[in-house]
């Protein structure tokens, strides 16, 4: 039966493996997240070790994984670092973290619904993830090693000729594998957010977190198609004899297009960096409103910014490509269409400033991420500016600049935003609250290395570093930038120590926390109105919605600042 | 006790609007992924001068209009039996819906002789954009249609229990749209590869 509702599960495998509980999917999703994290976390640190002290052993426990070169990463390797780096953090702990995750999570409990309308799909999805993250894992053990041909698997790096090892094919097979997931998941959103709200959650009522989910899940199942083809393509060119990518003296009858695959990443690759951003936002734009104690500035300008962007995302991916010798008139094309999201972008970011601005604002640890993300976002989104236009880029193109944008934009960004999402929702999640104290130390020190890393690497980019080098200090023309790349390693490392007073206020919280009541930071949402942790049908009743999620200091509301969206305001 | 009845009415409610929703979304999806298809067959059909490339053969016409034909026979009739079945005529839902099965076994079989035919008149995957478009997109093609074909299998056996328009008839529509959206697809095939 298809119903919005099923029964309590009695048994451990329903319960907690075999689960359509929303609530116990999410958390499924939030294990794959954190384990990739840590595992792209790891990388990072080896990529950033090699390159500031190319030849050198990595300390404490390089031996583990380069027994062979004593502990120092050899150039093969590295180049399979930066692959997998990109591919985990991206498809493996991003976007199980804030889709997954925080999708699942919050979707139904914000709007007000019993689960997602497809439950078993939903647990088809995650389970989806599960092998697809399994079959990446272990392509880290077959001959020749995993994938080495960059995140974006250009041809013909990563055709037969360029990287004959299984590794480029499973990883081709792992992420077709997790988008097959993400796009299960999305049916799913945006049905349930259509189907499932409560009655009176119209559009414009539905939180901006929620926002950003549906429009994100939107694009997933749009795009992800694009690149589960291409990829199949590619997979037909590498074990089936095609040639779709191949091109030159190796292929006598008609030659294919390695350009072409660039086409068909970037139609999805684009729309990839906004289907990772967009949750972000929603999220950093309703906790601005919540800890500012006031109405998000502008809240339904916002939403339509985020349609706006959503729509241009599709169109704008040609400017990853403007040294391919496209057209001129593509080229301007795709430069001026590119532009144009920086308005909608401007305005929401105006909105957020607005939404603080004469703010009572308490500066929780989600405030703090949120925060983090106003800050880091506004640094990317200037950089982009430099990328999206022509003459500038080809200067930039390939260059550390390009890694610090994309970094502060979609990777800090998205991951401030998990972290804010985290340190705000763990009470709701797991009915315990985290440390403040530590919550806030993590921020202390994490924020400012990160800045660091990142700034410092859009200076060097600026200053002819290009990326996925292997030994810097081999190049006369670079030898003066090895005092940079040896700051934003340090910055790194502090970066990537920090992580662990994440780590383990996370575990001892999660036993050990002060239990949480029902609404711990006083705010409007549906999800706030139930028990920490949420009953398995989420709300006995489903609450009729009176109004948006911002109500803040209502003149009518006695002794609370607030006024849930459940409640009606007293007349 | 309020409480309680409120969470079995949920219970009870089967949103069918949902499910169309959710396959709608679903079949966009993969309008999208054979899109994707097509685009890369265009992108390399537009770099040869003149098509088929230079050396490569005509490929057949008469083998896969008929094939056309059969696959939109074969969606025609599911049409047919999911009405009489919606006009609670049980006997001619079951009738209708083996012969849309029949029909899509046919094309699975006469596309195996295409690809044999094909073959030998020396278009192999491997000979040059023709044999990569050429097999890949009849090739995807074809293994949706025998996931197609499970699905009504699994409609087959439902109908032959005796399974109530009340009971089945969403599951079947549902089945119905991504069969038609195969043929739909196909027809798109069959025009951009051996008709343009």
């Amino acid at each position: 039966m298809r119903g919005t509702i099923h029964p309590a599960p009695e048994s451990f495998w329903k319960k907690y493996v075999f689960s359509t509980d929303h609530k116990v999917i999410a958390k499924q999703f939030l294990l794959i997240g954190f384990t990739f994290l840590g595992l792209g976390g790891l990388q990072a640190m080896l990529i950033r070790w090699t390159l500031a002290f190319p030849g050198n052993d990595f300390p404490l426990i390089g031996r583990l994984f380069y027994p062979d070169s004593g502990g120092v990463v050899p150039p093969d390797s590295y180049t399979m670092l930066f692959t997998m780096h990109g591919t985990i953090m991206i498809f493996f702990a991003i976007t199980p973290l804030l889709i997954g995750a925080f999708g699942n999570f919050l979707i139904p409990l914000m709007i007000g619904g019993r689960d997602m309308i497809f439950p078993k799909l939903n647990m088809l999805s995650v389970w989806t993830m599960f092998l697809a993250s399994a079959v990446i894992f272990f392509s880290f053990f077959v001959p020749l090693g995993a994938a080495a041909s960059g995140w974006t698997a250009y041809p013909t790096l990563s055709t037969e000729i360029g990287y004959p090892g299984a590794g480029q094919t499973l990883w081709c097979i792992a992420i077709i594998l997790a988008g097959t997931s993400t796009l299960m998941g999305a049916i799913n959103y945006i049905t349930t957010i259509i189907r499932l709200r409560a009655p009176g959650m119209n559009y414009f009522r539905m939180p901006l977190t929620i926002w950003g989910l549906w429009l994100t899940s939107i694009l997933n199942a749009l795009f992800v198609p694009v690149i589960a083809a291409g990829l199949l393509l590619l997979i037909m060119d590498r074990s089936f004899g095609t040639q779709f990518f191949l091109a030159g003296a190796t292929i006598p009858q008609g030659a294919g297009d390695p350009i072409l695959f660039q086409h068909l990443f970037w139609i999805f690759g684009h729309p990839e960096v906004y289907i990772l951003i967009l949750p972000a936002w929603g999220i950093v734009s309703d906790l601005l409103s919540f800890f500012s104690r006031k109405p998000a500035f502008g809240a339904k300008a916002t939403a339509l910014c985020m349609v706006t962007i959503t729509v241009l995302s599709g169109v704008v991916y040609g400017h990853h490509m403007f040294t391919t010798g496209m057209s001129a008139l593509l080229t301007r094309s795709f430069m001026l269409l590119t532009m144009l999201i920086s308005i909608p972008s401007s305005i929401f970011f105006l909105n957020w400033l607005g939404t603080l601005w004469r703010g009572a604002i308490r500066f929780t640890t989600p405030m703090l991420w949120a925060l983090g993300v106003v800050v880091v976002f506004g640094l990317g989104g200037l950089t982009g500016l430099f990328l999206a236009t022509t003459s500038s880029d080809i200067y930039l193109h390939d260059t550390a600049f390009v890694v610090g944008h994309f970094h502060l934009t979609m990777a800090a960004s998205v991951l401030f935003g998990a972290f804010a999402a985290i340190y705000f929702w763990f009470p709701k999640m797991f009915g315990r609250s985290m440390s403040e104290l530590w919550g806030k130390t993590h921020f202390a020190l994490t924020f400012p290395p990160l800045l660091i890393v990142f700034i410092l690497m859009l200076v060097a980019g600026n200053a002819g570093m290009p990326r996925r080098i292997y030994d810097p200090s081999q190049y006369d023309f670079l030898k003066h930038l090895i005092p940079i790349t040896r700051a934003i390693t340090y910055s790194a490392l502090v970066l990537g120590a920090a992580q662990f007073i994440f780590l383990f206020n996370f575990l001892i919280s999660l036993f050990k926390g002060k239990k949480a009541p029902a609404n711990p930071w006083e705010v409007t949402t549906l999800e706030w109105s139930v028990p920490s942790p949420p009953p398995h049908h989420n709300f006995e009743t489903i609450p009729a919605v009176y109004h948006g999620p911002y109500e803040f200091n209502r003149p009518r509301v006695k002794d609370k600042d607030w006024l849930g969206q459940h409640e009606q305001e007293p007349s | 006790m309020e409480k309680t009845a409120s969470v079995a009415d949920t219970m009870e409610r089967r949103d069918e609007t949902g499910s169309y929703l959710g396959m709608s979304i679903a079949m966009a999806s993969w309008a999208m992924f054979f899109a994707t298809l097509f685009l890369s067959y265009l992108v390399l059909r537009g770099r040869e001068s003149i098509w088929p490339p230079a050396g490569m053969p005509e490929l057949p016409l008469a083998l896969p209009l008929f094939n056309t034909l059969v696959l939109i026979a074969s969606s025609v009739t599911l049409e047919q039996g999911i009405r009489a079945f919606r006009g609670g005529s049980l006997i001619r839902y079951r009738q209708k819906l083996l012969l849309a099965v029949v029909c899509g076994m046919i094309f699975l079989g006469l596309q195996l002789a295409l690809w044999r035919s094909v073959s030998t008149i020396g278009v192999l995957v491997g000979s040059g954009t023709l044999g990569s478009v050429f097999y890949t997109m009849t090739g995807f093609h074809a293994v949706h249609v025998v996931g197609g074909l499970i699905a009504l299998i699994t409609l087959v056996s439902r109908a032959w229990r005796g399974v109530t328009p009340d009971a089945g008839l969403l599951r079947a529509r549902l089945i119905a749209i991504f069969w038609h959206f195969l043929t739909v697809v196909w027809v798109m095939i069959f025009l951009a590869i051996f008709i343009l």
